[in-house]
C-alpha cells in the first residue's frame, strides 16, 4: 500500500509538470489560435537560464530561478512580436511547422553550448529524501507538487478575477467584440506568450531539479505533455490539468507495474504509456474529456 | 450640404473606406451627428452602414480596411487611425451587429468588459447600478451565463455593455434586427431614454420605420454614397423611402439614387 502511495505521488508530480506545460500550450491556442509546438523549447529554455545563472554565474537558485522566468518570457514575447505575429491570417500548417521549426532551435542552442551530457541543475533538493506519515518520497517531487499547485492556482485566479484575464477570456471568445471594449489584441497576444513562457520555465527547472539532471532530453519529456492535451481536450486548461495528472500517474505506475508483472515487454514501455492513451482517447473522443468538440476556429 | 445642428460632436468629411486594399466601401461620406440626438443611417445589404461604424469605432483596421481619404473628427481632434482602447476612452462605443455578447462569460463579466477602459472603480460601479436599474433582467441573471438569454435580453445585454464605458457617442448597429415586434419597441424606448440621458446616438438600421420615428436627422447609404438625408419626420414621409424602406421593396436603385443627387 505504501508502495502505491508512493508511486501515485511521484505520478502526480511528474503530471503536474505535464499539466503545467500543457496548460501553457492551452493558453497560446485560446488567446491566439496557435499550435505552439515550440512550448517544449520554452521549457527547456527556461531550464538551461537557470542552470547558467546558477553555475556560471553562480547566482542563489531562487533568484536563479526567477531570472530564468523572466528571461524565458522574455523569449516567448519576442517569439510572438518577431514571429508568430506575421504569420496572423497565414495557412493553419505553414504556423505549426514554424512552431516546430523554433522547438528545433530552443532544443539546439543549449546542446550546442552545454552538450548533450546529464547535468546538475545546482537545486538544493539532490536526492533528499521526505517521510510523511511512514511513506518515503523525495522531497523534489513534493516541492514539484507544491509548485505545481501554485502555479495552477495563480493561473486560474488569473483568469478568473484579474481584468486582464477577463479580457484574454473575452478574447478568446470573440475577439472583435473585445476589440471593441477597448481591448488590444496585440497585448492579449503577447500577454498568452509570456504566460506560457513563465509556466514552462517552472517546469522545466522542476523537471530537471533533484535526482532528475539536465540534459536536452527534457524537450522529449515536454514533449509527453502534448497526449495530456489530447486527452483534456485542447481548448480547456481544467482539461490540461486533470489530462496531465492523469498521464503522469499512468507512466509512473506503468513503469512500476511493468518491471514487476510484465518485464517481457521491456524497459521503457511505460514511455510508450502516454501515447497509447492518447490514441486511444483520438479513438473514443478526438475532442478530449474537457473540448469543445468542434476544435477548429473557422 | 448643411449641418443639422451648430456644434457636432462627429464630423465625417468626405470619407472614403476600402476592405483589402482596394474594394471600395465607402465612396466619399459626409455627415454629422449632433452633441445631442439621435440620427439614423439607412440603407440596404451593403450600403456601407456598417463600414461608416466601423471607420469611426476603430474596427476597420480589423476587417483588413482603412480609411483611404476624407477626416473623421470627434469632439474637435481628429481620430482617423486611433486604436480601439483610445476611442472607447474618450467616449465611443459601439454595440455590433448581432449583438456578439460573450455567450460563455456571466453577465457580470460581460458587463465588466464594456469598461474594460475604465480605471475609476466606484465610477464604474455607480455606472453598473444605472445600467441594471434600467435593465432588471441583467440584475435578475446577474451570476448566469449571457448565453442562456433569449435575443431581446442580449441586446439588452449589448447596449448596457457598452453602456458601461460611459460613452458620449452610442454607435447602435442593427440592434432591432431578429427581434420581434414586442422587443423592438422596448429597444426603441431603450435608446430614447439614452439620448436623453444627453448621449449622441449613431443608429445603423435596415428597419427605418423604428430608426426614423427616433431620428431627429437621417442619412440613407446607397452604394458606399449619402443618397438622400433630412430631418427623420420628413424622410419618413419621403414617397421613395415609403416604398423602398416602409412598404414593398421594388427594385429602382437607380431612381433614388438619382432623387437623391436631385436634393442635393
Amino acid at each position: 500500500m505504501s508502495e502505491l502511495i508512493q508511486l501515485v505521488i511521484g505520478g502526480l508530480s511528474l503530471g503536474s509538470m505535464y499539466a503545467l506545460i500543457a496548460l501553457g500550450f492551452v493558453v497560446v491556442y485560446k488567446s491566439t489560435g496557435v499550435l505552439n509546438f515550440a512550448q517544449g523549447g520554452l521549457v527547456l529554455c527556461g531550464a538551461y537560464f537557470c542552470y547558467a545563472l546558477r553555475n556560471a554565474l553562480g547566482l542563489p537558485f531562487a533568484l536563479a530561478v526567477l531570472l530564468a522566468v523572466l528571461g524565458t518570457a522574455l523569449v516567448a514575447v519576442l517569439i510572438e512580436r518577431v514571429v508568430m505575429r506575421r504569420m496572423i491570417g497565414k495557412p493553419v500548417f505553414a504556423v505549426i511547422m514554424i512552431t516546430w521549426g523554433l522547438l528545433i532551435i530552443l532544443e539546439q542552442v543549449p546542446a550546442a553550448v552545454w552538450g548533450y551530457d546529464l547535468l546538475a541543475l545546482g537545486d538544493p533538493w539532490g536526492m533528499g529524501m521526505a517521510g510523511i506519515g511512514g511513506v518515503q518520497v523525495l522531497e523534489v517531487d513534493l516541492w514539484t507538487l507544491g509548485v505545481g499547485a501554485a502555479v495552477m492556482l495563480a493561473v486560474y485566479l488569473f483568469f478568473a478575477r484579474s481584468r486582464w484575464g477577463l479580457a484574454m477570456r473575452a478574447s478568446a471568445l470573440d475577439q472583435e467584440a473585445a476589440m471593441a471594449q477597448g481591448v488590444s489584441p496585440g497585448l492579449v497576444f503577447a500577454l498568452a506568450w509570456a504566460i506560457a513562457g513563465v509556466i514552462a520555465a517552472l517546469a522545466g527547472v522542476m523537471l530537471s531539479g533533484g535526482v532528475r539532471g539536465l540534459s536536452p532530453e527534457l524537450s522529449l519529456i515536454a514533449l509527453r505533455a502534448f497526449p495530456a492535451i489530447i486527452l483534456g481536450g485542447m481548448d480547456s486548461p481544467v482539461g490540461a490539468v486533470v489530462g496531465g495528472l492523469a498521464i503522469g500517474v499512468a507512466e509512473v505506475l506503468t513503469a512500476s507495474y511493468v518491471a514487476q508483472h510484465a518485464p517481457f515487454l521491456g524497459q521503457n514501455f511505460h514511455l510508450v504509456m502516454p501515447y497509447l492513451l492518447m490514441t486511444a482517447f483520438l479513438l473514443v473522443r478526438p475532442y478530449g474529456m474537457f473540448g469543445t468538440k468542434a476544435v477548429g476556429r473557422g | 450640404m448643411a449641418a443639422p445642428h451648430p456644434q457636432p460632436l462627429l464630423v465625417l468629411d468626405d470619407v472614403e473606406a476600402v476592405y483589402g486594399g482596394s474594394i471600395l466601401a465607402l465612396r466619399g461620406i459626409s455627415l454629422n451627428v449632433p452633441a445631442n440626438g439621435i440620427v439614423a443611417l439607412l440603407g440596404a445589404n451593403g450600403a456601407g452602414k456598417t463600414t461608416v461604424l466601423r471607420s469611426i469605432s476603430g474596427l476597420l483596421s480589423w476587417h483588413r480596411g482603412r480609411v483611404s481619404r476624407g477626416r473623421i473628427a470627434y469632439d474637435g481632434a481628429d481620430i482617423a487611425g486611433l486604436g480601439g482602447a483610445a476611442l472607447v476612452r474618450r467616449g465611443i462605443a459601439q454595440v455590433m451587429e448581432g449583438r456578439r455578447i460573450f455567450g460563455e462569460l456571466t453577465i457580470e463579466e460581460n458587463l465588466r468588459m464594456g469598461a474594460f477602459t475604465r480605471r475609476d472603480g466606484a465610477e464604474t460601479r455607480r455606472t453598473l447600478d444605472q445600467v441594471l436599474e434600467q435593465f432588471p433582467i441583467l440584475r435578475e441573471r446577474f451570476a448566469q451565463p449571457a448565453g442562456y438569454l433569449s435575443g431581446g435580453q442580449q441586446q439588452m445585454l449589448a447596449i448596457g455593455r457598452a453602456m458601461m464605458a460611459r460613452p458620449r457617442l452610442l454607435l447602435l448597429d442593427e440592434p432591432s434586427l431578429g427581434l420581434a415586434p414586442i422587443i423592438v419597441k422596448q429597444i426603441r424606448e431603450v435608446i430614447r431614454h439614452i439620448a436623453a440621458g444627453g448621449v449622441s446616438v449613431m443608429l445603423v438600421e435596415q428597419n427605418a420605420d423604428m430608426a426614423l420615428s427616433l431620428a431627429d436627422y437621417g442619412y440613407i447609404l446607397e452604394s458606399g454614397r449619402i443618397a438622400l438625408e433630412g430631418p427623420g419626420p420628413v424622410l419618413k414621409e419621403n414617397p421613395m423611402i415609403r416604398e423602398l424602406y416602409l412598404g414593398i421593396v421594388g427594385a429602382q436603385e437607380a431612381e433614388i439614387a438619382s432623387s437623391g443627387e436631385g436634393r442635393r
